[in-house]
């Protein structure tokens, strides 16, 4: 089933709504900055969405306080998602409205807290386990906050979570089990990626420069991202402002089977994911304008990808990450990376791999070194994750 | 447009909780041919991951591999697609984690970080079965079954012929449990969906939405766990499953009760 777009935002470290990611992408400006996150005190860079500190929820939902739901909030609020999330509960009901997020941390920043202040021999405040900790809480918080009452769910895959939303979305619309959905992701920073990647010797130093001979680890991110997605075959193919709708014309989900942390250095999963999306859009690999690659930066994940990459699309088709301009945003990645594929396709631009000095020798692809302002029709985006969980998406606009 | 009618076959279950340690006592026990004893659940050594990996394992993991061990006996886990659904996933590494991290030199270890992900059991599954296909890893709070079982029919109607479904929630320890007084025990459970009719034992129809009251269980211990475990509110069904003939089942969700016949086959 090809999904078309309505409406969708994303809000970065490059600021909030689209266009300031947009504005940022232009710019050739990154979003990271030197990490300083509470209570972390880690030599690294990271993509903040400063704002996300301040406003509280809205005061009759302040059970839901986390950092990850101020952050949902905050995004929901940009790019007048939510009038449109109001306009398709008129349309189809609100009880027919599915909501499909990801997430790969959730609210455990409430939790850190939580154990900090156990530590300092304080009682635990207003935590709630439901509001806070669980999986579900940003689907919980954007459901009520929203009044959708359609299915629910969340998907933690890890980094491909806020990519395999769109799949599962648009196979609940196909079962009957609702005619439209909200998808997205929202995951914030917090102590636990932030050292937990760390522990791992997988966080960079400096800002995070993907396939670059040189490059040495992730900078983490943040991010919260939407989109209200239906069939395209019900959509009147207008956008808002007049223009073409984008659309997800195809995805493809698949395993490593390798191991928990690092990627199949043989790339067989990533390219069963490429080539099970081409399939479903109905696109040779040649049709793919642009690749926004997974690319975190880290020296296993770019070489695998490469690979994969060279075994589907040849060393032609112009790829990059865009990993430096917002960080690793984990389970926002997808819909982030979703998001400037969209962009790519509205603005026939394509970024290019920022930071990224000289190509690894060993990474076969077309890294774009320099932004490029050619026609660009179909992107494919992936996303891959811990588990060797894999998704890629094929982006176009709607016929 | 409601769900589309489609009949799903039940090729394997398994189970693994306390009282409850595999699917044939789970029959006896859901016909109430035996009475239900809440001895403690101790989960197998996982067979089919390297010492290593296995050794790794937490609780949640190997409860669910026990369950999905069990369902797939027989069945080619190589291509089967699958379906992991939770609450809170590893709970005790999150407790672990947040543990170490309140205190001042933050050391986390890499292997319970890389463990601590929602997707750990899917992704050590895809590791012992050398399987590429698509594997979920879903929550839904406390209606984690329903949101399972409606991911895992909803890729049955559209993109797989056969789906392993996994549902587990453990209790966790410390901190975490003690904000979490609702939980009850840790179980898991499992499924193998086909539209193949073929060597099924059971199958499942009729799925929609209901304001039915949900099927609950006359033992009070066995109806408290069902409610208190996002995995044990699949013990109606499997209930379903184990009984002789035809019946129909609602799963409790506060998104909205799903309603389903089941029918056992000879």
């Amino acid at each position: 089933m090809q999904l078309a777009i309505e409406n969708y935002t994303v809000t970065t470290a490059l600021g909030l709504g689209r266009d300031a990611l947009w504005r940022g992408l232009s710019e050739s400006r990154s979003g990271l900055s030197p990490c300083d996150f509470e209570h972390a005190d880690l030599d690294t860079w990271v993509g903040a969405v400063n704002s996300c500190d301040g406003d509280p929820l809205p005061a009759e939902l302040e059970h839901w306080d986390c950092r990850n739901n101020r952050l949902a909030e905050l995004g929901l609020q940009q790019d007048g998602f939510l009038h449109c999330v109001e306009n398709a509960k008129k349309t189809y009901g609100a009880d027919r409205v599915g909501l499909f997020l990801g997430t790969s941390t959730s609210g455990i920043t409430a939790t850190e807290h939580l154990y900090r202040q156990a530590q300092d021999g304080l009682e635990p405040d207003d935590f709630s386990f439901e509001c806070n900790h669980e999986y579900f809480s940003v689907a919980g918080y954007v459901r009520t906050r929203l009044g959708l009452s359609g299915p629910a769910m969340v998907v933690s895959t890890a980094c491909s979570s806020s990519a395999k939303v769109f799949a599962s979305a648009a196979r609940s619309i196909a079962a009957g089990f609702c005619d439209a959905a909200v998808v997205g992701g929202v995951d914030s920073l917090c102590l636990t990626t932030l050292y937990g990647f760390n522990s791992l010797q997988l966080v960079a130093a400096e800002p995070c420069r993907p396939s670059d001979a040189n490059r040495n680890g992730i900078s983490i991110g943040e991010a919260a991202g939407f989109a209200l997605v239906v069939p395209a075959q019900v959509s009147n193919g207008v956008s808002n402002s007049g223009g073409n709708k984008p659309s997800v014309m195809g995805w493809g989900e698949s395993s490593d089977a390798h191991h928990m942390a690092s990627p199949d250095p043989a790339g067989r999963g990533a390219e069963a994911a490429m080539q099970r999306a081409l399939t479903m859009a109905g696109l040779a690999p040649r049709a793919i304008d642009y690749i926004n690659l997974h690319g975190t930066a880290t020296p296993a994940n770019d070489l695998a990808e490469g690979r994969a990459v060279v075994n589907v699309f040849g060393t032609e088709t112009p790829a990059s990450s865009t990993k430096g301009w917002t960080g690793h945003t984990l389970g926002a990645a997808g819909i982030v990376e979703a998001a400037i594929g969209w962009l790519a396709i509205e603005k026939n631009w394509k970024p290019q791999s920022l930071n990224t000095v000289s190509v690894d020798p060993e990474i076969k692809a077309n890294i774009l070194l320099q932004p490029s302002a050619k026609p660009v029709r179909h992107v494919i985006s992936n996303s891959f994750g811990f588990g060797g969980s894999n998704c890629s998406l094929v982006l176009g606009w709607l016929p | 447009m409601m769900a589309k009618q489609m009949k799903a076959y039940v090729h394997g279950v398994g189970l693994a909780a306390p009282g409850l340690p595999d699917w044939q006592t789970g029959q006896a026990v859901f016909r109430g041919e035996v009475s239900y004893q809440a001895e403690p659940i101790v989960a197998n050594k996982i067979q089919l991951l390297p010492r290593n990996e296995a050794r790794r394992a937490g609780l949640s993991v190997r409860l669910a591999f026990q369950a999905a061990e069990e369902a797939c006996v027989g069945i080619n886990t190589a291509t089967l697609a699958s379906v992991f659904a939770s609450s809170a996933a590893d709970i005790s590494i999150a407790e672990k984690i947040c543990s170490d991290l309140a205190d001042p030199a933050k050391s986390v270890s890499p292997t319970q970080f890389h463990n601590s992900v929602h997707n750990t059991a899917a992704g050590y599954w895809g590791i012992a079965t050398g399987c590429r296909e698509p594997a979920n890893s879903v929550a839904g709070g406390i209606d984690s079954f329903l949101v399972g079982l409606r991911e895992a029919w909803a890729l049955l109607l559209s993109e797989v012929e056969s789906v392993l479904l996994v549902c587990f929630d453990t209790e966790g320890s410390g901190l975490l449990h003690a904000v979490r007084p609702s939980i009850h025990a840790s179980c898991a459970l499992a499924m193998v969906l086909s539209r193949k009719e073929s060597g099924a034992v059971a199958c499942l129809s009729d799925l929609s939405q209901t304001d039915m009251a949900p099927t609950t269980f006359d033992n009070a211990e066995l109806e408290h766990f069902r409610q208190h475990n996002p995995a044990a509110r699949g013990f109606a069904l499997l209930s379903a499953l184990a009984a002789p003939g035809k019946s129909q089942v609602v799963v409790e969700s506060r998104q909205g009760s799903l309603a389903l016949s089941v029918d056992p086959l000879a």
